[in-house]
This record gives C-alpha cells, sequence and structure tokens, in this order.
C-alpha cells in the first residue's frame, strides 16, 4: 500500500483520504477530467459550454451545449432523465472554485457523474483539440456510449422485420419466459444453458441476441465472442415478447 | 424516446437442434492464469493451479444464475448457486459494479461455476491518519502550495484521466517505486494517498 512505502521511505506526516474518489464525488466537490477523456468520449456526453451562447458562437469544443452558468438553474428541465450520464462543464479557465457552485447544484438534482474539465476551454484550445465555430447548440441532447457489440434498436427491429437469411436472432430469456412468446424465427437457449449448447449455433450467421433488459444478452454475447469463430450481436434495450405482439426499443 | 410494436404470428421454435444437446466446452482450460487479470497480478500473486478469476465485477442476472468478471478484454461469465458465499459484500447482488473480485471457480462442460466470491476488502487504516471528506475539502481548498502538502492519486493512470482531485498528481501504485520522485524532498512535509475508495 502506497502510504506504507512512504513510510518506510522516510516519511513521517502520511495520511491517506481512504473515502477517496467516490466520497468526494457524491459530497457534491469538483472532481476534474482531463481533455483526453473527453476526447475518448464524444458524441456520448452532456458537454456543457458555461460561457454563454455568445461566447461559444465564436468557438467551442465541438458537441459542446452553451448554457449560461447564471442562469444554470433554470435549465434543470432539460438535463437527462438518466442520472448516470456523465457531465462535463467547462468555461475559459474553468478554475474548480468558480464552478463549485454549478457542481454541487447538479449532484443535488441527483447526477452522479459530474466533471469539470480541466484548463477549460484555452487548455482544450493549447492541446490542439476538436473546436467548432459559429452555431451552437443549446439544447441538452444525450445518448449513452453503446457497449461494445451492441445493435441499435432501429437495426434490431429491421432483423426482426425483414429477418435476413445471413441473421440468426437468438433468444436468452429462460424457459418460463420463453413460454409466453418467442420472435418468428428466433431460437431460445436459455443464457444459464448457452456455454453447453454453443455447438448449435451457426459460425455462418450473425447472432443477433436478445433477452428481456439486454443484461442477459449482454452476458450472452461475453460467452458467444469468448468462445470464438462465432459473429454476434446483442439489443440492449427493453423488449417484451407476449403471444403475438412484442415491444421493443426504448433507447 | 421511441416505442414501437409489432404484431407477430407466435412462433415456437423452441431450438429443435436442443434436442442433440452437443456440448460446446470450455475454453483455456490448459491455460489457468487467461482468468487473472494484469491489473490484479501487478500487485497479487496466487498460485498457478488456484482456480481464480481476479478481475472487476461486471454484473449479476438472477434470472440466468449468473455473473460477469472483467478480466482485461474479455467479460468472463461464471454461474453461481445458492450455496455460493460471498466475503466483503452481504450478497452478490450488492457488489458494486467495478468492484475489484477474486471468484473461485470449478470447470464444468456448462461453463465456469463458482462457490465463492470475494470482494476486494477495505484497508485497515489508524483513525489518525485517515482524513475526512471535510479535512480533505479543506485541505485542497488551500491547494497543495498554500496548504504545503503533496496530493497523490494512487489509481491507474486512465481513471486519473477520467476524473481526479484538484491538486492531484498520478501514481499508479504498481508504478511507486519508479515514481518516488513525485513525493516532496522534505519528508516531513504533509503526504495525502487517495484512491477508488477503502482499497
Amino acid at each position: 500500500m502506497a502510504a506504507r512505502k512512504a513510510e518506510k521511505l522516510g516519511y513521517t506526516n502520511v495520511k491517506v483520504f481512504h473515502a477517496g474518489v467516490p466520497a468526494w464525488g457524491e459530497t457534491g466537490n469538483v472532481l476534474y477530467t482531463d481533455g483526453a477523456f473527453v476526447e475518448q468520449m464524444m458524441g456520448y456526453l452532456v458537454l456543457l459550454d458555461l460561457r454563454g451562447v455568445e461566447a461559444a458562437k465564436k468557438a467551442h469544443i465541438q458537441g459542446a451545449v452553451a448554457l449560461d452558468l447564471k442562469n444554470l438553474e433554470k435549465e434543470k428541465v432539460q438535463f437527462p432523465i438518466d442520472r448516470k450520464a456523465p457531465i462535463i462543464l467547462y468555461t475559459d479557465k474553468s478554475d474548480w472554485k468558480e464552478l463549485q457552485p454549478a457542481v454541487k447544484m447538479i449532484t443535488s438534482w441527483g447526477y452522479s457523474r459530474i466533471r469539470v474539465l480541466e484548463g477549460g476551454f484555452e487548455g482544450w484550445l493549447a492541446k490542439n483539440r476538436p473546436v467548432q465555430k459559429g452555431d451552437v447548440r443549446t439544447t441538452i441532447f444525450y445518448i449513452p456510449r453503446p457497449h461494445p457489440g451492441e445493435i441499435s434498436g432501429d437495426e434490431f427491429m429491421n432483423v426482426v422485420k425483414v429477418r435476413p437469411a445471413d441473421k440468426l436472432i437468438l433468444d436468452v430469456r429462460n424457459k418460463e419466459e420463453a413460454l409466453e412468446g418467442v420472435l418468428e424465427g428466433a431460437i431460445n437457449i436459455p443464457l444459464d444453458s448457452l456455454q453447453g449448447r454453443l455447438a448449435e449455433l451457426p459460425k455462418d450467421k450473425e447472432i443477433i441476441i436478445h433477452c428481456e433488459t439486454g443484461l442477459r444478452a449482454e452476458m450472452s454475447y461475453h460467452i458467444i465472442r469468448n468462445a470464438g469463430g462465432y459473429k454476434a450481436r446483442f439489443l440492449n434495450d427493453k423488449i417484451a415478447v407476449k403471444g403475438k405482439e412484442f415491444f421493443c426499443c426504448y433507447k | 424516446m421511441k416505442t414501437r410494436w409489432l404484431t407477430y404470428g407466435v412462433g415456437f421454435f423452441v431450438s429443435a437442434a436442443g434436442l442433440f444437446c452437443l456440448y460446446g466446452g470450455t475454453q483455456a482450460a490448459s491455460d489457468v492464469t487467461a482468468f487473472r487479470a494484469p491489473n490484479c497480478v501487478n500487485c497479487h500473486s496466487y498460485p498457478a493451479e488456484q482456480k481464480l478469476i481476479l478481475g472487476d465485477f461486471q454484473s449479476y442476472s438472477r434470472l440466468a444464475g449468473l455473473i460477469t468478471v472483467k478480466v482485461g478484454p474479455k467479460v468472463q461469465t461464471v454461474k453461481y448457486n445458492p450455496q455460493t458465499k460471498v466475503e466483503n459484500a452481504p450478497t452478490l447482488r450488492d457488489i458494486p459494479i467495478e468492484a475489484a473480485v477474486k471468484v473461485y471457480y470449478e470447470e464444468k462442460p456448462d461453463g465456469l461455476h463458482t462457490d465463492k466470491v470475494v470482494v476486494k476488502p477495505k484497508i485497515k487504516f489508524p483513525e489518525n491518519q485517515i482524513l475526512s471528506v471535510e479535512e480533505m475539502k479543506k485541505l485542497v481548498d488551500l491547494g497543495p502550495e498554500k496548504g504545503k502538502f503533496t496530493l497523490l492519486d494512487s489509481r491507474p493512470a486512465y481513471r486519473f484521466q477520467e476524473e481526479r482531485l484538484p491538486g492531484a498528481v498520478n501514481q499508479p501504485f504498481p508504478n511507486f517505486d519508479k515514481l518516488t520522485n513525485l513525493l516532496p524532498q522534505d519528508k516531513n512535509q504533509l503526504v495525502i494517498f487517495y484512491c477508488q475508495g477503502f482499497t
């Protein structure tokens, strides 16, 4: 452990902030994030340019939404439903003390992943990271980053409707759930028996996996992927199959 | 948000092939260490013959009786049973996502099974060396220079990049010995370490 190692080196005043990052963030304190992280997550973030619309029009981080820091409270209604959405705040320099009240307020709304871009817009520019000029978005738009192997709801619906010859739908719900209905053309192999029944799956077709919420479909995707030699994707969304009807795709 | 629905004929294709019940077998039986994440074996070593999965907890499905653990780039699925013991968490359901876990496993034709899952325990530390959130806040407010302290984040670089306390410097624990230059020259100066919480 680091603290013990430091003591062994002769340090006499070693302390540990034992509660660490989670406790720090939960209490509404500012966590910095790096431009590299923002760039990597681009498109799947709520990226807020709090310098206001006029400043943002001159130049802003690609994909940012311009809001006015002073009127942030009024924007609460347009924050995403998903409280785990990563929210990044920045101003010119992103001094954390300046943004502390905003972080506290957004935390109090129930959001758990709020971060301040260290170095702000100036730091972003200094690293030559992507910038946009002119029109800037003023309404928040958020889509979560797809998990590896995820199929979009639209494409899944199309597979169900068209049933392309090069695709097979695999339903990994339990037998009892499957009794209430199975999609036409789908095969049902409950997740708990999938590992032992992999040989039933074709290697020349792409396997499109679904369950009821996406959780078991994702687990199945990893089992199939780890086995090697198969092509597969999964639906990470809710779907209910009841008799002749099915309801799907909320994301 | 869009909701669509279609009407469909009931297709009862409950896998005719299932009757043959062919076994796919499991993978990587020979290489036990394949189930040990690099970031875990950096600091922990176990005998090669011990059947262990070391990695980050990912998900739990009650309906399927499975948990998943991320081991490096791979996600490993493991079956549990009502007798499966859980240490350092009340139940499997309570294990936080991304928590470091040690899963004892057995290999069976239908996959990996576990009787025991151990969540990485909280490190015990003398009370007088622990800073509360409030105490930490006071120091961060002052900043490392005025407050005369060095704040070190012991987590891996990717976590530090994602989020960190203002004024912190990254010193990933496995590289501690190589990064002692990040410690202050004055050995009586305050040095504070933190990580993902209680580990």
